[in-house]
């Protein structure tokens, strides 16, 4: 017998546009992937898309504006659909997300920055880039589950023993 | 705070020039300015040949490639080099998505990659 489905829950974080505080909410987010029953591999991925776009709206979307990242995550049937949002919204950021992840430049050892869109279009089911009413930068993403992203039982009867 | 990330730096018997940095914890936006200044330090003496273990790497974002794409390029440029080993599968698969396999000398092993370093004269 299937066990009924849990309501999804929404977590919503508004943090300052400071870097210091990525390391704990990309693990917490991670985190709440490993309890939901997500797989350790999509518990990382998820951990690298977070980083790469709270990381993004801190450095190219909060540069003149001191302002509040948000963030939300939801995991709901199988999916993990995450938000993040920056205030400093404009035509040029936009089209600069835009550029950074349909045309993205070949790898080169010259640039330390550049890749983070990259990576989470590659690790993510959908990406959206949207400017909101507000004028702020929204970027969407789903994530659905593979099939090897499931927990397996045994990974659960270790996980469930360390608890 | 900035993300625990600890780099243990060691001699490497019989290579001129060289060093073995273990890189431990996760190298992300928080610490790569602290990286970046203790291995460019390195180089800058004359330390060129360079094998990085990544045995307790735990985690790398895209900011980290990016320094580690400066260490290589830099080693280069003064007939050195940056080599990895120990590479975890997740870290491996970020570094490949941005085609850095292509760029970066990676290897199964420590001992392999310093074997595939040039012998003390």
């Amino acid at each position: 017998m299937e066990s009924p489905e849990k309501d999804a829950v929404t977590y919503s974080v508004h943090l300052p546009s400071d870097l210091e505080y990525i390391p704990p909410l990309r693990q917490f987010i991670a985190e709440v992937a490993r309890v939901e029953g997500y797989s350790k591999k999509f518990c990382f991925r998820t951990e690298i898309i977070v980083d790469e776009l709270v990381t993004n709206g801190i450095l190219h979307g909060s540069q003149d504006v001191p302002s509040d990242i948000i963030l939300s995550a939801k995991f709901e049937s199988g999916q993990m659909h995450l938000s993040v949002q920056d205030q400093g919204g404009t035509r040029q950021n936009l089209e600069n997300l835009k550029r950074a992840v349909y045309s993205p430049k070949p790898p080169s050892s010259d640039k330390k920055k550049g890749r983070g869109l990259v990576i989470v279009q590659m690790l993510s089911s959908e990406l959206k880039i949207d400017l909101g009413e507000n004028g702020n930068t929204q970027v969407h993403v789903i994530k659905t589950k593979d099939p090897e992203d499931s927990l397996g039982q045994r990974e659960k009867l270790l996980y469930e023993s360390d608890i | 705070m900035d993300t625990q990330i600890e780099l243990q730096i060691s001699e490497l018997e019989n290579v001129s020039h060289g060093k073995l940095i273990k890189f431990m914890g996760d190298l992300d936006a928080t610490n790569v300015e602290s990286t970046l200044d203790q291995v460019t330090k390195l180089i800058k003496e004359g330390f060129v040949q360079i094998v990085a273990d990544f045995r307790n790497l735990r985690y790398v974002n895209s900011t980290g490639l990016g320094i580690l794409l400066h260490f290589s390029k830099t080693a280069k440029e003064k007939n050195g080099c940056f080599k990895i080993a120990n590479v975890n599968d997740n870290v491996y698969e970020i570094i490949e998505i941005i085609g850095a396999n292509t760029l970066l000398d990676i290897y199964d092993s420590v001992e392999e990659a310093i074997a595939s370093l040039a012998p003390r004269r």
